[in-house]
């Protein structure tokens, strides 16, 4: 029997509706995946995830200074390294939707230097993949040659914030899934 | 010269007394300030700390687990600005240096309760390697009940410490 149960509809409380309805209305999709209905019991968490995920992967904001195709770029390439299967999943999705196709995917995922992107678009990705992956061992003179790139502090600042929300992402949507499962 | 510029005060965005509040209560924060000119990622760490870390009510586990959890993780991922924070707050709550060493060295001997033994061990993993969870890891969990998730007061307002 799975760890985690997904509720009835009538068994979802109000608090918890809302921020579901909030994740739909974002990702503009008319059914949550079982990684977010797995936390309709702690509504709380469905906050913190739908504000995160708002604010820092910024589907609709209109405020990233990044492409929409570079983000979901770091966001395949953070979930193909964290081996978080839900996520490179949607990745995957949100990219074939886009007009890539697996098998250049693929080589993506095996070479992430090979991207098809603008340079500074492929300093998002390849900075934010480090910040997900290795954040310790940046130093400051990093900071320096993505100045040399031309990247501002609020370009860097976004760059940190979407590297904490595809790790934040990942615990909740690779836990879920493994809950919401039986060996 | 440092890439980032600490902001003046009248510099940080509007509308963020809650990051002010947070940020005089615990100084280490230079971070929390360094981004307060973005309040796209000001209003999210807000909202996860206040939703997620819980120092009071409705958390299910204690302070001092919570803390302790967040220290070893820190110190596995060698976060000092992390680290540092949780040290100072295990500090006020009685816990000595050499102690708290102790810990991090093997966080299988804390001095807690078995549930909240199970709670910083789970964190630990979970936050550093999540993949490798397996559906007979939750099922092993015990005790089951209490691990559960469990839905307590829904509109409790969040705390900051």
């Amino acid at each position: 029997m799975p760890f985690f149960d997904l509720p009835k509809e009538e068994n979802i409380p109000p608090a918890a509706s809302h921020w579901l309805d909030e994740l739909k209305r974002l990702r503009g999709i008319t059914t949550v995946p079982e990684s977010r209905l797995a936390y309709v019991s702690t509504p709380w968490i469905l906050e913190a995830q739908v504000t995160a995920e708002a604010n820092l992967f910024n589907q609709r904001s209109g405020r990233s200074r990044f492409s929409w195709e570079a983000r979901m770029f770091a966001f395949m390439l953070v979930a193909h390294a964290r081996r978080c299967t839900g996520c490179f999943g949607s990745s995957r999705r949100g990219l074939i939707a886009l007009g890539f196709d697996e098998a250049a995917l693929d080589g993506i995922c095996a070479n992430p230097v090979a991207l098809p992107l603008p340079e500074r678009e492929q300093a998002f990705v390849r900075y934010v993949l480090r910040f997900a992956l290795d954040a310790m061992d940046v130093r400051p003179k990093d900071f320096r040659e993505m100045g040399a790139q031309g990247l501002t502090p609020d370009d860097v600042r976004e760059m940190i914030g979407f590297a904490a929300f595809c790790m934040f992402n990942t615990i909740f949507t690779t836990l879920a899934n493994t809950a919401l499962h039986d060996e | 010269m440092a890439f980032f510029d600490i902001p003046r005060d009248e510099d940080i965005a509007p509308g963020l007394d809650e990051l002010k509040r947070v940020a005089v209560s615990t100084p280490c924060r230079g971070d929390w300030v360094t981004h307060a000119p973005s309040p796209q990622i000001v209003k999210p760490r807000v909202t996860v700390e206040a939703s997620l870390f819980r120092p009071s009510d409705p958390s299910v586990f204690s302070w001092e687990a919570r803390v302790i959890a967040f220290m070893v993780v820190a110190h596995a991922r060698r976060c000092d600005g992390c680290f540092g924070a949780s040290r100072g707050r295990l500090t006020k709550l009685g816990f000595a240096e050499p102690v708290l060493d102790g810990f991090c060295a093997n966080p299988s001997v804390l001095p807690l309760a078995e549930r909240e033994h199970v709670f910083v061990t789970y964190a630990l993993r979970i936050a550093t390697n999540p993949s490798e969870l397996q559906p007979r890891d939750f099922a092993s969990s015990k005790p089951r009940a209490s691990l559960r998730p469990t839905y307590r007061r829904p509109d409790a307002p969040p705390t900051l410490s």
